[in-house]
């Protein structure tokens, strides 16, 4: 791609975050006319409406925008970082850690603030194990950093099922929802834009390091790249945003495996235009499959993590049957 | 050891002081329990069928219940066989039941499947409606010989519930929002009991309309059918913190009535007896809302 | 003034010692050749000489700093390595793979002008792949991907040329052709050249200098015809070599 077709792009993925915005705002049980949808925007918020708004759609659309964009990004720079196209955010059992964080919080009856403190310490745990274990003695490959991840994650998932088999069921609801994934009670992000900024403009720092790490280690290192803090560095950042993805919204399933699949063969495998192209798909697709999963069936509600993946499924095999023809995978 | 004549002597001798005479009846699912004798040693496997075998009056002859058995006091001090999802197979073999009362929905298919294998009597509940309820006892009255106990307290249940029906007001039903959990947020339809009891008593279950029996909901759907009442699902003395989370959308019929109210699960939720008690606290909750009763 | 040369250096690779005190000087103009036979650390010295992987003892310098006090980015603006196969699970395209080449002197911030497509294009067209610039890698055989890494080392443009196994996957015609081109610059850019190779025949046509690789004993270092005589080089394989005298120079083959 040439940088008129890059720009090109990227603007049409901003669009379509914009458009999927406007949708999550204007759609809902609660019927809101569009034109009533813009003045609340404008400042006037008269009454249920304006709350409707403000207090629900709103905070968790840019829940969902947020969380989309992290768990793309992270997505990315871990399938970089294992330079292995399986590779997902939850791969090294940072979801696994939180998982286990925001389940004993519940177990122990605390509240939503207590849960979350929880889930990002078991995601930084994990973190630290995971890293610790696979540095071993001063060297550490992909290999080995994998193979540490997956078998925390599942310790960690021997540790979930321990906990779902002797909770209560009362709290067990909320458990198993809160494992599929889900932005029902989502407030407005804070910290988390600030953090999504900085690692989206560190990694597309980058993104010409990352680029050659895919063609092996030696070669990256022959080239002039400074191969072992930048895996750290990809670690670290890859691992806090899914912490913070998984902390707000638990472990929405799917989208930070195929959104930079499915971007790779749209547009490539340069990562200065993967990086924020991916931050962007992946908060598009996560806040089109929320909108989804609370209007589909309104006024019930389906698991958001349901949705990405009926989404995601079959856009990435379109695409991905379309693209054999020119041998990409 | 006693000699086996002696043990055949002891059996018989017990059996004419019990007028042992088979005893017989159906279950919900229409098949035909029969027992030699009324059953000595019973074992329920969910805390709403202990309710019913106490009010049956056949509470002295549990030998084994499940976890969460804990109405009335003395179902506390009955030995466990497991839970209601998780029978220990063996712990019920071991108290050498005569009759093991399941439910239906509440226990696992494969567990029942198991215990008729091993050829022990199995009457299977399934107390959906509030006839049901009643009958339940009475059936179970029948199979533990204390049908006279569990006929009486039948029709008590029967004409407390005949006095809950209110005369059709002068205005529209209450609309009540019933909340079984808030993250995720749950509630009931139509098809369940407490939808049917909250109409009994003049009101109308909002989300009387949905497929599922407890279907999850958006907060934006509940803020659209604008209830007049919430009724929150909660423990049996303290009411959930999340009840009050309501008072964050003042514009809410619900909120501005100032009826947020409890009803503990275990009266309405429990399918015994005691919803008749549940019952009557909704009632009293929906009536508060109607100007016209009050 | 050499361009890349070592003190003292040991090597060991799993308990195995490799050389022990090396003492190499790698100086403007030549052409050394890396002899061995398969396992006698080839790659291992190749890799240790560019930086890759750390010396037991001793040091390597590079111009007049020590290699390992260079930032690696440094090292590559002047030192480049062709390594064998490495495989990447990732599509990208030839054009893409050989801009790479250019990494070591642009800055973070800097993307690829006019100037680096130039390069890249050159080299693309000498090592015959112009067609092939917007395919993909999974889509070149072994050989085309051969000459795409010789293409990428061409941009990278090093003063110190360290090439492993370079005439993998060619034919006949390659072989002599990438060959020629790669002594061709590292000689015009008043580079060094050193390249470990099989065939002892493209070693007598290429090398002005060699280093030979003994199984159980000490690297031999000298000049090309002193070394490339039947005993040393039967001592080297383990196997009986002839030398075969033609009108376009000698011939080896095994006996």
């Amino acid at each position: 791609m040439k940088t008129p077709q890059r720009l090109l792009f990227l603007t049409a993925l901003l669009c379509l975050c914009l458009l999927s915005l406007v949708a999550a705002l204007a759609l809902g049980s609660f019927n809101i006319p569009l034109e009533q949808v813009l003045s609340v925007l404008g400042g006037k918020s008269p009454g249920l409406a304006g709350d409707v708004i403000l207090e629900l759609r709103l905070p968790r659309a840019l829940s969902a925008l947020v969380v989309g964009a992290e768990l793309g990004l992270a997505g990315c720079l871990m399938q970089v970082l294992l330079r292995n196209p399986l590779a997902d955010p939850y791969v090294l059992g940072v979801s696994g850690g939180a998982s286990v964080g925001a389940l004993l919080a519940m177990s122990a009856g605390l509240g939503s603030w207590a849960m979350s403190g929880s889930a990002l310490l078991g995601a930084l745990v994990n973190l630290l194990l995971v890293f610790g274990l696979a540095r071993g003695r001063g060297s550490w490959s992909p290999t080995r950093l994998l193979l540490t991840g997956v078998v925390c994650a599942s310790g960690w998932g021997a540790m979930i099922s321990f906990l779902l088999a002797t909770s209560e069921d009362s709290s067990l609801r909320g458990m198993l929802f809160w494992l599929m994934g889900d932005l029902s009670h989502a407030g407005m992000p804070g910290w988390e834009l600030p953090l999504l900024g900085i690692a989206l403009a560190l990694a597309w720092i980058l993104a010409r390091p990352l680029n050659l790490m895919l063609r092996g280690e030696q070669q990256a290192l022959a080239l002039g790249v400074p191969i072992y803090p930048l895996q750290l560095l990809l670690y670290l950042l890859a691992s806090v945003l899914t912490a913070a993805a998984v902390t707000r919204a638990g472990s929405i399933g799917f989208l930070g495996l195929v959104v930079p699949h499915i971007l790779r063969l749209v547009a490539g495998s340069d990562h200065r235009l993967l990086l924020p192209a991916s931050a962007l798909a992946g908060g598009a697709l996560l806040l089109l499959a929320d909108t989804l999963a609370r209007t589909l069936l309104a006024p019930q509600q389906l698991p958001v993590g349901v949705v990405t993946a009926l989404l995601g499924v079959p856009l990435f095999l379109l695409v991905l049957h379309r693209s054999t023809r020119g041998g990409a995978l | 050891m006693a000699p086996p004549y002696l043990l055949a002597f002891f059996l018989l001798l017990g059996s004419a002081f019990t007028h042992a005479e088979p005893v017989s009846t159906i279950d919900d699912l229409g098949r035909t329990i029969t027992l030699p004798a009324p059953a000595q040693r019973i074992v329920s496997l969910a805390p709403n069928i202990t309710e019913l075998l106490f009010s049956a009056g056949a509470g002295e002859r549990l030998v084994g219940t499940v976890s969460y058995s804990n109405y009335p006091p003395a179902a506390q001090d009955i030995p466990r066989v497991g839970g209601p999802s998780q029978v220990d197979l063996e712990a019920l073999l071991a108290t050498r039941p005569d009759l093991v009362v399941a439910w239906k929905t509440g226990n696992p298919a494969r567990a029942l499947a198991q215990i008729e294998r091993l050829g022990l009597p199995l009457y299977l509940a399934e107390p959906a409606t509030l006839e049901q309820i009643a009958s339940n006892v009475e059936r179970l009255g029948s199979l533990a010989g204390t049908a006279p106990t569990a006929a009486r307290e039948a029709a008590r249940f029967r004409a407390r519930l005949r006095t809950l029906t209110r005369p059709p007001g002068s205005r529209a039903p209450v609309r009540v929002f019933y909340q079984i959990w808030h993250e995720p947020l749950m509630t009931i339809n139509g098809d369940h009991l407490i939808s049917h009891l909250i109409e009994r008593c003049g009101g109308i279950n909002v989300f009387a309309g949905l497929e599922q029996i407890s279907p999850t909901l958006t907060l934006e759907a509940v803020l659209t059918a604008n209830p007049e009442l919430i009724i929150a699902s909660g423990g049996a003395k303290e009411r959930p913190e999340w009840l009050d989370n309501w008072r964050r959308w003042p514009h809410l019929s619900a909120v501005a009535n100032d009826a947020l109210h409890v009803v503990p699960a275990d009266l309405l939720e429990r399918q015994s007896l005691r919803v008749v008690e549940g019952a009557e606290r909704l009632c009293r909750h929906i009536d508060a809302v109607r100007p016209d009763v009050r | 003034m050499s361009l890349l040369s070592t003190r003292g250096l040991n090597i060991a690779i799993g308990g195995r010692s490799l050389c022990r005190d090396l003492n190499l000087e790698l100086k403007p103009g030549e052409v050394w050749g890396l002899l061995g036979a398969n396992g006698s650390g080839k790659s291992t010295l190749l890799h240790t000489l560019a930086g890759l992987r750390p010396a037991s003892a001793g040091s390597v310098t590079l111009s007049s700093s020590r290699l390992d006090r260079l930032s690696r980015r440094r090292c590559a603006q002047q030192l480049g390595l062709l390594l064998q196969d490495e495989t990447g699970g990732f599509p990208a395209t030839v054009m893409e793979t050989v801009l790479q080449g250019r990494h070591p002197h642009l800055n973070l911030w800097q993307w690829e002008g006019e100037e680096d497509l130039a390069l890249a294009r050159q080299a693309l067209q000498q090592v015959g792949l112009t067609a092939c610039a917007e395919r993909r890698l999974d889509q070149l055989s072994g050989g085309e991907r051969q000459r795409l890494r010789i293409a990428t080392l061409l941009v990278q443009a090093p003063r110190v040329w360290l090439l492993d196994e370079p005439t993998n996957h060619l034919d006949l015609h390659h072989q002599i052709q990438m060959l020629e081109l790669l002594v061709a610059q590292a000689r015009e850019t008043d580079g060094t050249l050193m390249m470990s190779l099989h065939d002892l025949n493209l070693a007598a046509r290429f090398c002005d200098r060699l280093i030979l690789l003994f199984p159980g004993a000490e690297p031999k270092q000298g000049r090309a015809e002193e070394l490339l005589v039947p005993e040393t080089l039967s001592a080297l394989y383990s196997h009986p070599i002839r030398r075969l005298e033609t009108g376009a120079g000698p011939v080896f083959i095994p006996a």
